[in-house]
């Protein structure tokens, strides 16, 4: 009997303890507020850091960012679950009329950074540039460089292993559009690599490899190619100098959207990221700031 | 024991003979939710996937491997599944070649030739195989095995048919070694004793005496493996190069060195992106019903199997 009630107020104690630890932490105080916001797995990590940060100058503000895809961030501000939508590419007409609709407001569009696409090959692969006209033989479907050998310059042989990203990501849509170009697919046979990292782990164990990626996530292991166009004879190569002054061809902004203009404690948050600290934090996260002429206060 | 807990026992006793129908229906019911849950995911899989149904080119579904659910401005989506239905099949067999002779062999060797400690250390390390995360399994497959297949086979990526089998052949393995070292175990000594004393070698009483009496044991052991290997995801999402390419010629041995893409992978790279109701969100649960509808297949073959080879066996 007394062991039956030690065992009772035990488990008692433990379950009074767990509700109390459990129900702590998640109540908002006074004068809180919350911003959501959702969207493209490119700005997860900026969103996370700058999230963090944000914290830190305005107690007050708690910034909750998930991820999932720019479509998911911009479906959720259709559906009015969130007050900001990350997205590493422009808004579909479709998507902008939806949110008119549904809303009566135009979506908003911030630019708050940018991301150079860079061109990935083996270390032992002596290219150093290529141009735009030449990735678009060897990505897109009828391209005629499918060895490289048919590719002049490259000094090396055998066919061209392509390394790809999966057909959900956004750096995946952006690549196809910027270097096939319009109504252009990708080559049959190119992998989907599961994430940014693994396409440069692949390039970097492959030797006839050639594969896209941000620039943030260049290693030691691997090369990347300076890329020219019909505008620039020269070869440019994706650093952060370059893409901020327009000369790196395959490079796409990051945008933030709204419903409407932003108010309040969005408006503040979004002038913050565009602000010297927040655009300090996105250089941390290996991203290309906005003009200078363009940062805030 | 003193006098006052002697009424109290008893209580507790009767009470708990009250409570037996109580205990009996929730034995039921836990009976009962493995069926249920089972059709609660026949269920969910064609209700997802239930929309789109009709649309569905079904010509192009199993015989085009185009897999363009995004496509380029102006461009038609495309939803041709060959190259994954061909790379899960391509997986699952090649995997089985290396596992199940791999697996047989080495349940044999546990079951009949080991002795005391290292019978142990074989048995818990064989399962320390089982206990790597399939993830994990993916990134040996990418980091690891590719660049040493490469160095091997001169094959010009390392990320292939040959590398995902193998690795889904080690995680099949130690389902099929303790399966069929649990069958071999059944089979009682007297067979064994039976065979020395006719003057049979050990490896002959293997095959010819344990072999046909463990028959459905090993067989249901190598199906699981099957099953295993036809679902697995993760390891195959990093290890198989996830390309739509489907080899020209079935016999050139070239095939294994090829990337394949599997069924299971697909969905794993892109349900979590695919914006609900979408048409890409419900053909990839098309290609689940197809999955679910494979295992089924699998099940109920191996049950046929197993159960013919039973009858063989007593009849």
């Amino acid at each position: 009997m007394k062991k039956m009630i030690r065992l009772l107020a035990l488990s008692g104690a433990v379950v009074a303890i767990l509700l109390a630890a459990g129900c702590s932490g998640s109540s908002q105080a006074e004068g809180e507020e919350t911003i959501s916001i959702t969207g493209s797995d490119t700005l997860l990590q900026v969103g996370l850091a700058w999230a963090e940060a944000y914290r830190e100058v305005d107690p007050n503000v708690i910034v909750s960012v998930n991820g999932g895809g720019s479509g998911i961030g911009i479906k959720a501000l259709i559906n009015d679950t969130v007050q900001i939508a990350n997205s590493s590419r422009k808004i579909k007409d479709t998507e902008f009329a939806a949110i008119k609709e549904k809303t009566g407001k135009e979506p908003v569009e911030h630019i708050v950074g940018y991301d150079g696409i860079a061109v990935f090959t083996h270390k032992e692969n002596p290219m150093k540039k290529i141009s735009m006209a030449n990735l678009k033989e060897i990505f897109g479907d009828g391209g005629s460089v499918a060895n490289w050998e048919d590719l002049e310059g490259s000094g090396m042989t055998g066919e061209i292993s392509l390394v790809s990203r999966s057909n959900t990501s956004g750096t995946y849509a952006y690549f196809k559009k910027a270097v096939c170009g319009k109504g252009v697919e990708f080559k049959k046979g190119a992998k989907s690599m599961p994430g940014s990292t693994a396409v440069v782990e692949l390039v970097s164990t492959t030797k006839n490899a050639i594969g896209y990626s941000g620039m943030g996530y260049k290693n030691d292991h691997v090369n990347w190619l300076a890329v020219y166009d019909e505008n620039n004879a020269d070869a440019v190569e994706p650093t952060v100098d370059n893409v901020k002054a327009g000369k790196y061809p395959i490079a796409r902004p990051l945008y933030l959207y709204t419903v409407g203009e932003p108010e309040g404690a969005v408006a503040t948050y979004i002038n913050w990221i565009k602000s010297k600290a927040g655009q300090g934090i996105l250089v941390t996260e290996k991203f290309v700031p906005i003009a200078d002429d363009q940062i805030t206060k | 024991m003193s006098k006052t807990r002697l009424p109290l026992r008893a209580g507790i006793a009767q009470g708990l003979d009250k409570c037996e129908p109580v205990i009996q229906l929730l034995i039921k019911l836990s009976g009962w939710s493995a069926i249920i849950f089972v059709v609660a995911i026949f269920f969910f899989i064609f209700r997802e996937a239930w929309p789109i149904l009709g649309r569905v080119d079904w010509g192009a579904f199993f015989f085009s491997n185009d897999w363009i659910p995004n496509p380029a401005e102006g461009n038609q989506p495309k939803y041709g599944a060959a190259s994954m239905i061909y790379g899960t099949f391509a997986v699952t067999i090649f995997s089985m070649i290396i596992a199940v002779p791999l697996g047989l062999g080495a349940a044999i060797y546990i079951s009949e030739f080991a002795k005391g400690k290292s019978k142990e250390a074989l048995k818990v390390l064989i399962e320390l195989l089982a206990a790597i995360p399939s993830i994990v399994w993916g990134f040996i497959g990418l980091m690891i095995l590719g660049p040493l297949l490469q160095k091997l086979t001169g094959a010009s990526v390392g990320v292939n048919l040959l590398n995902a089998s193998i690795i889904v052949a080690l995680m099949a393995l130690p389902l099929i070694v303790s399966i069929s070292e649990d069958a071999l175990r059944a089979v009682p000594d007297s067979f064994r004793e039976a065979g020395l004393a006719l003057g049979a070698s050990r490896w002959e009483i293997v095959y010819k005496v344990l072999f046909p009496a463990a028959k459905s044991g090993l067989l249901a052991g190598c199906m699981l493996g099957v099953g295993r290997a036809v679902g697995e995801t993760m390891a195959v999402l990093m290890a198989s190069g996830n390309a739509d390419k489907i080899p020209d010629n079935f016999f050139n041995p070239a095939l294994l060195l090829m990337e394949v893409k599997t069924l299971t992978a697909t969905i794993a790279s892109e349900l979590g992106d695919t914006a609900y109701g979408d048409d890409h969100y419900r053909m990839l649960f098309v290609i689940g019903i197809l999955l679910l509808f494979i295992s089924v297949v699998i099940n109920v073959v191996s049950d046929l199997v197993v159960k013919g080879v039973k009858k063989e066996a007593n009849g």
